[in-house]
């Protein structure tokens, strides 16, 4: 009986033990996911910030959610016309997000309206992809310190849209998609209302386009090197005139390739594609390339993600596996950020041209050539010598 | 919005099984091992963490 009694009492504590360590291995693991999930950026308010609201003013299926975000207003001096910029639809493509922040802590619009979404996939940007050994944060280097941002995923966080379907039948056009673009913000235009939470995103986006009669609508994103939708601009038959001319002149002006691809009529979902086919804009999607995408690749480390430098890249490019010209120098996220800024200044320029009454014009902001020789972090606001009610944290 | 409830009701209940099968088996090593490997996605979903 007493051995019994002794067998019982030393299963008991072997579960007790066992249970402990797995909890521990579950705090381990999922605390730091918990703090990335409420990990809030600081973004300061620009000399051009006219406004800040939320998009659930345009999609009232938002509030309250994770996928909410915050879109900023940059009203110029003058009238004329209206653009939406648009990052982070992917936020594990991080030079989008850095375009369009440099954009509105230092723009200012002297003919025209200029809208930013920073973060459109709020919900991504608070997920990772740990099985990929993504990091949770990176920092850019800046005169007076570093300025740490969170390194999101693709897709939004099944915390905010669960469970995914099989399969995504896109809206309206009923096309099957594959499950997990349920969740992602390039598959998920135009969006419905009542849709899921993605779809209610995008809804918000083409309601913002629609009531304001927003003209030029830019997707800010990055490419694998191996994709050959890469280092582009995408636009469909509305706005390839003026993709073109943009491409022409930032490579003889600025000297860096990003030639145009047609947007395809028959795949839908994308931001390229149901903008025009829904709303008044003109849709413009940019790809800059990121090796850090790519799949035959060292470690995903920050220093990665930010000088696009890899030993097996090199290698497939010697072998002309490569979409994009790539050496020792690899793709930095300075060229990377600084390509983006000088093509969205000059679809502003080009659109302007054709649209004389409804020009416009921004100054203030940096292009190619700045960027790649001082940095990132040059145009990056100090918070902390922000006004309080000039910070918004996103 | 209701279907992603009944995910986390299902979630909470498959988790409960777990530890009610936990708790009661016998000194198997492995098989506890492996209801704790089950259980840990589970806890990190309703937890809202993972």
């Amino acid at each position: 009986m007493e051995m019994r009694t002794g067998g019982v009492k030393r299963g008991v504590a072997d579960k007790a033990v066992l249970a402990a360590l797995f909890l521990a291995l579950a705090l381990w693991g999922g605390l730091p996911l918990r703090r990335h999930r409420h990990h809030d950026i600081p973004i300061v308010k620009g000399p051009g910030v006219t406004r800040v609201f939320r998009l659930s003013e345009y999609s009232p299926g938002l509030k309250g959610t994770t996928a909410d975000t915050f879109v900023f207003e940059l009203r110029g001096r003058e009238p004329g016309g209206k653009a939406l910029l648009i990052a982070n639809t992917h936020s594990n493509e991080p030079e989008g997000m850095l375009s369009a922040i440099i954009f509105l802590e230092n723009a200012v619009v002297e003919k025209g309206t200029l809208y930013i979404i920073p973060v459109f996939n709020n919900s991504g940007s608070r997920a990772t992809r740990p099985g990929d050994g993504y990091p949770l944060y990176f920092d850019i280097a800046t005169d007076w310190g570093a300025r740490r941002f969170r390194f999101g995923n693709r897709d939004a966080s099944p915390l905010d849209q669960w469970p995914d379907p099989d399969v995504y039948i896109h809206y309206p056009d009923r096309q099957l998609l594959s499950y997990i673009d349920v969740r992602n913000t390039n598959r998920t235009w135009p969006g419905r209302a009542d849709g899921p939470l993605m779809e209610r995103v995008t809804f918000g986006a083409m309601e913002l386009m629609r009531r304001e009669g927003i003209d030029v609508a830019i997707d800010i994103h990055g490419a694998e090197t191996m994709f050959p939708v890469t280092n582009c601009i995408v636009a469909p038959e509305s706005s390839v005139r003026i993709a073109t001319m943009v491409a022409m002149t930032v490579k003889a002006m600025e000297g860096f390739e990003n030639h145009v691809e047609p947007s395809p009529a028959g795949f839908r979902g994308l931001s390229h594609r149901e903008i025009g086919d829904h709303g008044p804009s003109l849709p413009f999607l940019l790809e800059a390339p990121i090796p850090f995408l790519d799949q035959p690749t060292g470690p995903k480390t920050v220093e990665f993600l930010l000088d696009g430098k890899d030993p097996f890249l090199l290698s497939l490019s010697a072998k002309g596996k490569l979409f994009v010209p790539y050496d020792e120098s690899g793709w930095p996220i300075e060229k990377r950020v600084g390509q983006h800024m000088s093509v969205c200044l000059e679809i502003f320029r080009q659109f302007s041209r054709k649209s004389a009454d409804r020009p416009i014009a921004v100054s203030g902001v940096p292009r190619y050539a700045d960027v790649a020789e001082n940095g990132v972090g040059r145009y990056l606001a100090d918070p902390s010598k922000a006004a309080p009610g000039d910070i918004v944290m996103n | 919005m209701i279907i992603m409830i009944a995910y986390y009701l299902m979630t909470a209940f498959l988790l409960g099984l777990l530890i009610w099968n936990f708790v009661r088996a016998r000194d198997r090593r492995g098989d506890l091992v492996l209801y704790l490997l089950v259980m840990l996605p589970l806890l990190l979903r309703l937890l809202r963490w993972k």
